[in-house]
């Protein structure tokens, strides 16, 4: 794991996949669907009755002056406005279970397709990437689905139907107003095509900026010993000022869409206005009509502005559904084993691996390791130690050749049959924000709490029972726990899945050589009476092996016992000398 | 010799919320006027094309004047554009004051970062922290635009209601006193509201842990194994997201009934009472229409204000997380200058004494005390350590550092080039870069990077390995040619071979300065000048590395640990069959 990490960011689902996916999103709860359709439709309707009654009172008005009509036309708006209520609210209602339950299923989707990456192609992107497709991307499409589509959906809905009432009231004066409003189509054409990648450069600014003020903060110590205060605040400044250049970008387009919008409202008004009014005079539509019509073109405003706003954020969140989508593309289909491992043999055939694109790192490696056998790999950096150990522990699929255990290809194994087979304890170890219960039972889920407190006892993390909350004690990024305790939670880990081998890569480099003896001593019980590999930087770790095997730029140089190699005068007898010789 | 180095840590932060959102007022003063007049604009104007439109009706189309009705269209038009020009200058300059004040706050945070320092995690939590992140600051910016909403809503208002009184003195009355009460019926339901949003947020946040969890330990649940276990927590976390969102969106739907039921109800009414009164000849036709156009418009400044006390309400729990940020204050130090050539350092605490131009290091099985220890001789923490018997919190931060350089094993890698991160910031020519990295071991790493020298670093190295990160990070330090390097494990995650050149390198570009490195690495201990062996917290010994070999079996059990000479002790890992 050396320089070979490349910078490849995840894939991208193209427009299709993402519409079929939201066609799948609603397919799956069509009835949800309906009832926010409907709802937001009927609710949107009723708005636009008022304008319409008050066309007809001026009518009745224009006739006789009926006081008895009029209030009956009067309770008729009363009603309507206590049904809009609960319309409104029966429809915010089915609108945000609709968006709620798409979310929790967009969410499941994803877990499950975040935990199926192959660890080759979670060891090759940028772990950033996922991170923010994993909670910025799903937290901005469910806001889309929570908010901005049922209001879109509502506003397009009061557009439409407000254009639909204006036909139905005079087909001219609808024809008025559309042409007075031809300035929205013309100026929304040229927003959108900008808003997108404008929108994306502020979010990105700010982004940069946020992520810098979280670097300046973790890093404030190091900033302080460094004298990097003038630095940092120069990088603050930079990435203000560009913040605020995209601010003004995307504003500037504001600039121009608002102003053409809200004018051309008043065009349509106005051209109505003068319109229905050579209509009225000349005695085509009734004054009820034209002062209908009027208010129609006033009210379309406020849904037609919904929409226009809206529309950027939907845009951004079709990018962010195409980005989780992404992810799919990157699930293999399931490969099944196809033999049941018999025995727990090791075998390492002409194994050739690169990382993506990279060069060769291991290039034909053969290695037969019997059951019960301590094997140290040595070599310097870059000899391609780590990713054997990869490779060994089936987390890793080699180019060429293959890594069976008992006959079983083990990448290919039921993930909890590897687990029972073969485990992999780096340095690099993660505790989960949750119960010390939880952290160990990631190994096997299965195990009751008896099993979980004599794996703890193995690896000698008697601290536990001392815990006032036992194994119910939330530890994680949050609850601080020293680096030894940490690396025993890993351990007992690795207890509870009992498996035939271990392969251990620098499992205590990081630790202090107090805490390095327990964990060492915690190991030591973990090990006996099963297959050890270790990757070893130490050389000490080798000697104590039953053989080792020695490599250098990808392939094995040497192997056999340290004496052996010792007196071979190859290169681990050199490698021994001269560390010897400096000490 | 000390010279006097001008004040330069002393900021003076607002300390209550108020005076808070004063300060980032008061920097834009002259805007937020602006914003106040425009937006007050904005708002009376908004009530004049309806009246305007009862006119065209009244006085052009019932008395069929075209000739009126143009007038008045013209007048329609006219206004209308202006509206949209005070409009859009309106939102320019909100726009500029919510951005100008989030921007002002983020400054303040990185400001106040860096002159914490080192005592910044000592002094605040890191969730505190991390509150005070962009999001406060985007909801205190927002706040600043309220005066413009909120004396125009309260202007706007009393023009409409000013209006209806030429038409109906009662319909006047009506508005004037029932939308406010309508208002008032609205709060306790959004208290409710309010309870239900924290629920709803307290899922989500424990949803949003649950996914980083995932993803930060994916290479764990990997190896191990826990992939379902998590992947279930994970969907039964969200389905609780979901079941709570749903409850919220039920308290929500009812406000949203009465939001839209009840001023809908209210315009039905008034109407019916305006058709009812032009029936009976009371009213005209213009004024009818004109009435419904008020009450669309009275919407806006209602609305409007209702947003503005909330957004002065979340702006100011934001400031107060914000001030208690920039309250807190850094170690206090003195302004001395450190001068002397020949120096000696010592930390009464450990016991831990060194030299000017000493090679030292300190060896011990305690990994925190040390570091504590090394924290105290480098002057980061406050202490009695001194500087020829000075208290070094007598020094200046600045000076102190320009000669003392303590190098942290967890030090945090800043995003970069190689050469920035190397360079911290400084010029360092291109001699002195491959120096260090030669000495540092860097250089190996240096050449698997694509680009060399301009390979971008991520933050906290994350395109790096630990040994190479430890590296970097060594060469950054070497970068600065300290007087004094105080460095604490720095080659721990670095494999024997690699180990053993860097510690000769570094011990020969060290020749002629100070350096005390803690470790218990042979490699390194076999070049120090002095070792000095801690135990438990304080220096037990000191004298040459052989010397200490030979007596103190202590330290001997301490270090064989590492050479693999002493194979009787608990040696590396147990490998046994």
């Amino acid at each position: 794991m050396t320089g070979e990490d490349t910078q490849r960011g995840y894939p991208v689902a193209s427009l299709r996949q993402v519409r079929g996916a939201t066609a799948a999103l609603i397919g799956s709860d069509q009835r949800g669907f309906a009832a926010t359709v409907i709802a937001g439709v009927a609710a949107a309707a009723l708005g636009l009755v008022p304008p319409w009654l008050v066309g007809v009172i001026v009518n009745s008005l224009g006739v006789s002056a009926d006081t008895a009509s009029v209030d009956v036309l009067g309770a008729a708006l009363v009603g309507l406005a206590l049904v809009q209520g609960v319309l409104s609210g029966l429809s915010y209602f089915v609108t945000a279970r609709f968006g709620q339950k798409a979310a929790h299923r967009l969410r499941a989707q994803m877990i499950q397709r975040i935990l199926a990456l192959p660890s080759r192609v979670v060891n090759r992107g940028d772990g950033g990437d996922l991170m923010v497709r994993a909670t910025t991307d799903v937290g901005k499409i469910t806001g889309v689905l929570g908010n901005a589509v049922p209001e879109i959906l509502v506003a397009a809905v009061q557009v439409a139907l407000t254009f639909l009432f204006l036909v139905l009231l005079s087909p001219i004066l609808a024809v008025v107003a559309v042409v007075g409003m031809l300035g929205i189509a013309v100026v929304t054409r040229w927003y959108l095509r900008r808003a997108t990648p404008a929108y994306l450069a502020e979010a990105g600014a700010y982004a940069k900026l946020a992520e810098s003020l979280q670097s300046t903060i973790a890093g404030a110590r190091t900033a302080e010993l460094y004298e990097l205060q003038a630095v940092r605040r120069a990088e603050g400044d930079r990435l203000r000022s560009h913040a605020r250049g995209a601010t003004l970008r995307t504003l500037w387009l504001r600039s121009v869409l608002f102003p053409v919008v809200d004018s051309s409202y008043v065009v349509a008004l106005v051209l109505v206005l003068l319109v229905g009014a050579g209509l009225y005079l000349g005695g085509i539509v009734e004054l009820g009509t034209l002062v209908a019509a009027l208010l129609y073109v006033r009210q379309v405003s406020g849904p037609f502005d919904t929409v226009l706003l809206s529309l950027e954020s939907l845009q951004s969140g079709i990018a962010s559904f195409a980005r989780v989508e992404g992810l799919g593309d990157e699930v293999p289909t399931s490969e099944r084993a196809t033999q049941e491992p018999r025995g727990t043999a090791i075998r390492i055939d002409a194994v050739r691996f690169a990382y993506d694109g990279g060069p060769e790192v291991i290039r034909g490696v053969t290695l037969d390791i019997e059951p019960g056998a301590s094997v140290a790999i040595v070599g310097g950096s870059g000899a391609g130690k780590s990713t054997l150990a990869r490779l060994i522990a089936g987390l890793e699929r080699p180019d060429a050749g293959s890594v069976t255990v008992g006959g079983a290809v083990s990448a290919a194994l039921p993930a909890e049959m590897a687990r029972s087979l073969i485990a992999l304890v780096t340095q690099e170890q993660y505790i989960f924000n949750d119960t010390i219960r939880t952290n160990v039972l990631v190994a096997r889920r299965s195990a009751d709490d008896g099993e979980i407190r004599r794996a703890l006892k193995v690896v000698g993390a008697d601290w536990v029972d001392d815990l006032p909350e036992g194994l119910d004690t939330v530890v994680g990024s949050a609850h601080g726990l020293s680096g030894a305790h940490a690396q025993q939670l890993a351990l007992a880990r690795v207890a509870l899945a009992d498996p035939a081998a271990v392969v251990l890569d620098e499992a205590t480099s990081l630790l202090d050589p107090t805490s390095a003896r327990q964990v060492e001593r915690a190991l030591g019980a973990l090990l006996a009476g099963r297959t050890v590999i270790a990757i070893a930087h130490r050389l000490s770790t080798a000697e104590d092996a039953r053989s080792i095997i020695m490599m250098d730029d990808g392939v094995v140089v040497e192997a056999g016992t340290h004496d052996e190699l010792l007196g071979r005068e190859g290169p681990y007898a050199r490698l021994w000398r001269s560390w010897h010789l400096d000490s | 010799m000390e010279k006097i180095r001008p004040v330069s840590d002393l900021v003076d932060y607002p300390s209550t919320p108020w005076r808070y959102l004063y300060w980032l007022t008061r920097s834009q003063a002259g805007r937020v006027a602006r914003g106040t007049v425009l937006g007050t604009a904005w708002m009376v104007m908004l009530p004049v094309p309806p009246l305007m439109l009862a006119f065209a009706v009244d006085d052009g189309l019932r008395r069929g004047s075209m000739g009126r009705v143009v007038l008045w269209a013209v007048l329609i038009l006219v206004t209308g554009i202006a509206i949209a020009a005070v409009a859009i200058l309106r939102h320019r300059t909100m726009t500029r004051i919510r951005t100008e004040a989030a921007l002002q706050t983020i400054d303040a945070a990185i400001a106040q970062s860096v002159r914490l320092g080192a005592s910044l995690t000592k002094r605040t939590t890191a969730g505190e922290v991390v509150a005070v992140g962009v999001g406060d600051a985007w909801i205190i910016g927002r706040s600043l635009t309220i005066t413009g909403p909120g004396v125009g809503a309260v202007l706007g208002y009393a023009v409409i209601a000013v209006l209806l009184m030429r038409i109906s003195v009662v319909l006047a009355l009506i508005i004037v006193v029932g939308l406010p009460i309508l208002l008032l019926a609205l709060g306790p339901l959004l208290g409710r509201v309010r309870i239900r949003v924290s629920d709803y947020r307290d899922a989500q946040e424990l949803l949003s842990t649950r996914m980083v969890d995932i993803v930060s330990g994916l290479r764990v649940l990997d190896s191990l194994g826990g992939k379902s276990l998590f992947g279930e927590r994970f969907v039964g976390e969200s389905l609780t997201v979901e079941r709570t969102g749903t409850r919220l969106a039920r308290s929500e739907s009812l406000v949203q009934a009465i939001a839209i039921g009840l001023p809908a109800l209210f315009l039905a009414s008034v109407v019916w009472i305006a058709a009812h009164l032009s029936a009976e000849g009371a009213l005209t036709v213009g004024d009818l229409v004109a009435v419904y156009g008020y009450l669309i418009v009275a919407v806006v400044p209602i609305s409007s204000f209702i947003e503005s006390a909330k957004d002065l309400n979340q702006a100011l729990v934001a400031a107060g997380r914000v001030v208690d940020f920039l309250g807190h204050s850094p170690d206090q130090r003195g302004r001395v200058t450190p001068t002397d050539t020949a120096f000696v350092l010592e930390d009464p605490e450990s016991n831990l004494r060194v030299k000017s131009g000493e090679f030292a290091v300190v060896a011990g099985g305690d990994r925190g005390a040390i570091s504590a220890a090394i924290d105290r001789l480098g002057g980061v923490v406050a202490s009695d350590a001194t500087w020829n018997g000075r208290r070094l919190m007598e020094f200046d931060r600045h000076a102190l550092r320009s000669r003392v350089v303590v190098l942290d094993d967890d030090a945090f890698l800043f995003q970069g080039s190689a050469r920035e991160v190397v360079s911290s910031g400084r010029t360092v020519d291109r001699a002195r870069l491959d120096a260090v990295a030669s000495a540092s071991g860097f250089d190996e790493v240096l050449r698997g990077l694509t680009g060399g020298w301009d390979a971008e670093i991520l933050s906290r190295g994350a395109n790096l390995s630990g040994g190479q990160c430890q590296r970097l990070r060594l060469a950054q330090a070497l970068a600065l040619e300290p007087e004094v390097l105080i460095a604490l494990d720095p080659l721990s995650a670095v494999d024997a071979i690699t180990e053993a050149q860097v510690a000769q390198r570094v011990r020969e570009s060290r020749r002629g300065s100070t350096s005390v490195i803690a470790t218990t690495s042979i490699a390194v201990l076999g070049l120090a000048d002095i070792v000095h062996f801690v135990e438990g917290s304080r220096v037990v010994a000191s004298g040459s590395h052989v010397d200490l070999m030979r007596q103190e079996s202590r330290y001997r059990r301490l270090v064989s640990r590492d050479s693999g000479d002493d194979s009787s002790d608990a040696a590396a890992y147990e490998v046994r069959a």
